[in-house]
């Protein structure tokens, strides 16, 4: 099917015959002096391949992604006796956030009442009300805790009588400490009915007849494709902030540079609605200015649960305990809207550094476990974060931007469920955390199960969409054009444009400015990008050019969704020219649609429960 | 800073070889954003990373001879010599294959129990010693990044894999053997994988960017329940 990645919707069959070169239009490819399309008219050399081939690999259910969502997804698969093959982009438990094998500090649902009860009570049309109360009505885990205790994990913070000793407790939640993803995913590897396949991208999703019927993934240690014929698909990708700025080593975020939207972007570029890209889950964590930063290693504190870290550029507090109590008392359980306090201070130029920080003043605070950890960390490099208060900045570790999803967490393309899609949180959330994770990415199986119960097989088999996305790829790894740029000279305009408006605190202008200048390397610098080697074994190049279509778009769909909503979410982020939440008319979802001039969006409104 | 690394494409070229650069030296550079740097002002080399933080074990690679995480050392203002990390396959470049060590890792550290755990098993944690100290080890340990600097560094492992899983697995056994809800030999395991075959050198521990982990507790702990079990091999005597 024609889009704006390949206009002309070339069959493999054209690309054989060699029409390619004559029907492939110069703006949409660049000038290709002998590509591996033209070379389909030569006399084919002696002993010399010159088609692409591909393997296909056959399931009943896929999972993209193998983070807490993939997790418990594939836990719930198991669970139901169904096969499953799972595809990771990264080397299977290292992959994605949740391979960071990190101590989220996640809270943990112990109460299915209670939240239940939260969503019987929503007045939030960003979030599909009825999906949240079905997937937390029919949860065999929703007692997380022992969920994970299960899944191999010790819940190693104990009192002396060996009972638990718990970091933060609510009447819905316990915050447990030391709680990992590995060893769940090491129980699935195990699982005779689970079958991995990492280091594989997904790159486009297989659509027969409309439906998705699987995905096309380029096995990143050999540069061969497999695709993966499903009938059923379930997402569980993470989130997109890896287009923000640009360190020297990552974007202005904690998350992980596999995270490049590749799954979603591709249901984006197939018609599937794309929700929340707006709403970013904040903080200000882990943050130091230069090649160490952003990453948890260096992470001191400040985030909403530590609300006395937060110092201004004089290195003074900028909550008080006593005058503020109550804006500290809302960080314990609404980081989003505690944000919003710390963005008006960011604004204040009396207030903020130089760059639109702040800074961590740690005298007398008693920082979290990992935090004391990374003391060390800090001393290798000379730093001593107690004494000199380092620079902080925002960052987003979390965003929205996935499919659109309905009550059975389904995309708008039949057969693709997102265990993250947009609408399993509200748009005040930012993304999403682990803890519904969990519980979504197990509904996303029992939907995509039921589903499958009932599908009919498509008339017939057809490979052409996996074709097409072939010859897109390999035209990436081939194109050669005068003055080319490296795919991370593309990157780095795309994630320079986004450098300074998609903050906590964004302004018109500046959003205006960087929607102006993706237009612009969409235009003029993607058909540039070429790769310094073009050969297949662990080409990261290629995997960098293939990135840089999907960062692109959800960049596009980010910045047009943040100008499109006129208020300021709860800290989410802060409008300057509109510096109140909205009211209901902004009680509601932006869905963004591919169109040839870009996202063209619509607001979407969730029923409450209760209401038809 | 003249950068040397070792460059390696499987399905081209004849064996590795070494390509050169300068990188300018900044305060506080990490051998990442040098590595980075490299790729893109002197000439493309394929690595592998993701976190940027110490967690995730992917820019493992050996400096001058020496396992290092990439993304938490700092890079002194001299010449330097990147290479792929020792004792896996290469890949490309300086991207090396760990499937194999990763699976078999991964088996080893799933817990082996007779029954499925219940709600009450969440407040208990019957421990032979004591409750607080072994539960701090065991949230210490789990934060192994299973990055495989350990394996890479260890002398005896690299001279007998065969006769030595290496530290990365021996800790996994430790993981479980502390784990009051494994039920598992994991003493029997330990002599078996070639506990006694480590001549305890601290290599293990002086490449581990974690510094929670103590690994020379860990052996020394394991050796002596073994002592305690009369498990101790021939060779050691």
């Amino acid at each position: 099917m024609p889009n704006n990645i390949n206009p002309a919707g070339i069959t493999r069959r054209a690309f054989l015959k060699g029409a390619a070169a004559s029907v492939l239009s110069a703006a949409a490819l660049g000038a290709f002096g002998g590509s591996a399309l033209a070379a389909a008219d030569e006399p084919q050399a002696e002993g010399k391949l010159n088609f692409v081939d591909y393997e296909v690999i056959d399931t009943d259910l896929l999972v993209v992604g193998c983070g807490w969502g993939g997790i418990s997804a594939v836990f719930q698969a198991i669970a139901l006796g169904q096969k499953v093959a799972v595809v990771d982009k990264g080397p299977y438990r290292h992959g994605g956030a949740a391979g960071y094998n990190w101590d989220l500090y996640i809270p943990f649902l112990k109460s299915r009442e209670i939240m239940m009860y939260a969503a019987s009570i929503s007045t939030d049309r960003s979030l599909n009300n009825t999906a949240w109360n079905n997937c937390l009505a029919t949860d065999p885990y929703i007692n997380q805790e022992l969920t994970q205790l299960r899944r191999g994990e010790v819940l190693p913070r104990r009192n002396e009588d060996g009972t638990q000793a718990y970091y933060a407790e609510t009447p819905a939640t316990v915050y447990v400490e030391g709680c990992f993803a590995r060893t769940g995913q090491d129980i699935l590897a195990s699982n005779p009915l689970v079958s991995i396949f990492d280091r594989t991208m997904i790159t486009d999703l297989l659509i027969v007849d409309g439906k998705c019927c699987g995905a096309v993934g380029l096995y990143l240690p050999t540069g061969q494709v497999k695709v993966f014929r499903a009938k059923a698909t379930i997402t569980a990708t993470g989130a997109t902030t890896a287009f923000i700025g640009w360190t020297g080593v990552c974007a202005h975020s904690i998350n992980g540079m596999d995270n490049t939207g590749d799954a979603d972007m591709a249901a984006y570029r197939h018609g599937a609605g794309i929700g929340h890209s707006e709403s970013s889950g904040m903080d200000f964590i882990s943050t130091y200015p230069t090649g160490m930063g952003y990453g948890w290693s260096m992470a001191v504190n400040p985030d909403s649960l530590e609300p006395d870290t937060y110092a201004d550029r004089n290195g003074n507090h900028i909550f008080d305990r006593e005058k503020d109590a109550d804006i500290i008392a809302i960080g314990a359980s609404d980081r989003a809207q505690f944000n919003s306090f710390v963005a008006k201070v960011l604004t204040d130029p009396e207030k903020a550094t130089d760059d639109g920080g702040l800074l961590a003043n740690l005298q007398g605070v008693r920082l979290r476990h990992f935090a004391q950890l990374n003391l060390k960390q800090f001393e290798k490099f000379g730093i001593d974060p107690i004494n000199e208060m380092i620079p902080i900045h925002d960052e987003q570790y979390e965003r929205g931007g996935q499919p659109c999803i309905d009550d059975n967490l389904m995309s708008e393309i039949p057969g693709l469920f997102c265990a993250r899609g947009a609408g399993t949180t509200s748009v005040a959330m930012g993304g999403t955390i682990a803890t519904f994770n969990i519980p979504f990415g197990a509904y996303a199986t029992r939907c995509a199960v039921e589903y499958i119960k009932n599908l009919d097989a498509p008339a017939a088999m057809d490979f052409s969409s996996a074709e097409a996305e072939i010859n897109r790829l390999e035209e990436i790894r081939t194109r050669k054009v005068e003055g080319g740029k490296r795919p991370f000279e593309v990157r780095h305009m795309i994630q320079n444009a986004c450098d300074h408006c998609c903050g906590l605190v964004r302004k018109k202008e500046d959003m205006e400015e960087a929607l102006a200048e993706l237009k612009r390397i969409r235009k003029e610098e993607m058909p540039l990008m070429v790769l310094a080697d073009e050969t297949k074994s662990f080409n990261t190049e290629w995997k960098e050019a293939i990135e840089n279509y999907n960062l692109l778009d959800a960049a596009e769909l980010m910045v047009q969704a943040s100008l499109l909503r006129e208020e300021s979410i709860h800290g989410t982020f802060f409008r300057p020219d509109f510096p109140e939440p909205g009211g209901e008319e902004w009680n509601c979802m932006l869905v963004g649609r591919w169109s040839e001039d870009g996202p063209v969006f619509e607001k979407k409104q969730y029923p409450l429960l209760g209401e038809e | 800073m003249k950068i040397s690394i070792w460059k390696y494409n499987p399905s081209v070229d004849a064996a590795p070889y070494l390509v050169s650069g300068e990188v300018p030296f900044k305060d506080k550079m990490t051998v990442l954003e040098a590595l980075i740097y490299f790729n893109e002002n002197v000439e493309y080399v394929a690595h592998d990373y993701n976190c940027h933080g110490r967690q995730c074990g992917r820019c493992s690679l050996m400096m001058d001879g020496v396992p290092v995480l990439a993304c938490a050392t700092p890079i002194t203002d001299a010449d330097h010599e990147f290479a792929p990390l020792k004792g896996f396959p290469v890949l490309r470049d300086l991207i090396v294959d760990k499937r194999d060590y990763d699976e078999d890792l991964s088996r080893l550290y799933n817990r082996i129990r007779v029954d499925e755990l219940d709600e009450e098993d969440l407040q208990k944690f019957e421990v032979e010693g004591d409750v607080k100290e072994t539960a701090e080890t065991l949230w210490n340990n789990t934060n192994c990044m299973r990055c495989g600097m350990c394996n890479a560094a260890c002398p005896v492992f690299q001279a007998m894999p065969d006769k030595y899983v290496g530290p990365a697995f021996m800790l996994a056994t430790y993981y479980r053997h502390l784990d009051p809800y494994d039920q598992s030999d994991r003493v029997l395991e330990a002599v078996s994988n070639g506990l006694y075959r480590c001549i305890q050198c601290g290599m293990c521990d002086t490449v581990c960017q974690r510094y929670e982990i103590d690994h020379a507790s860990a052996w020394k702990a394991l050796r002596k329940a073994a002592e305690e079990r009369g498990l101790v091999p021939k060779y050691a005597k």
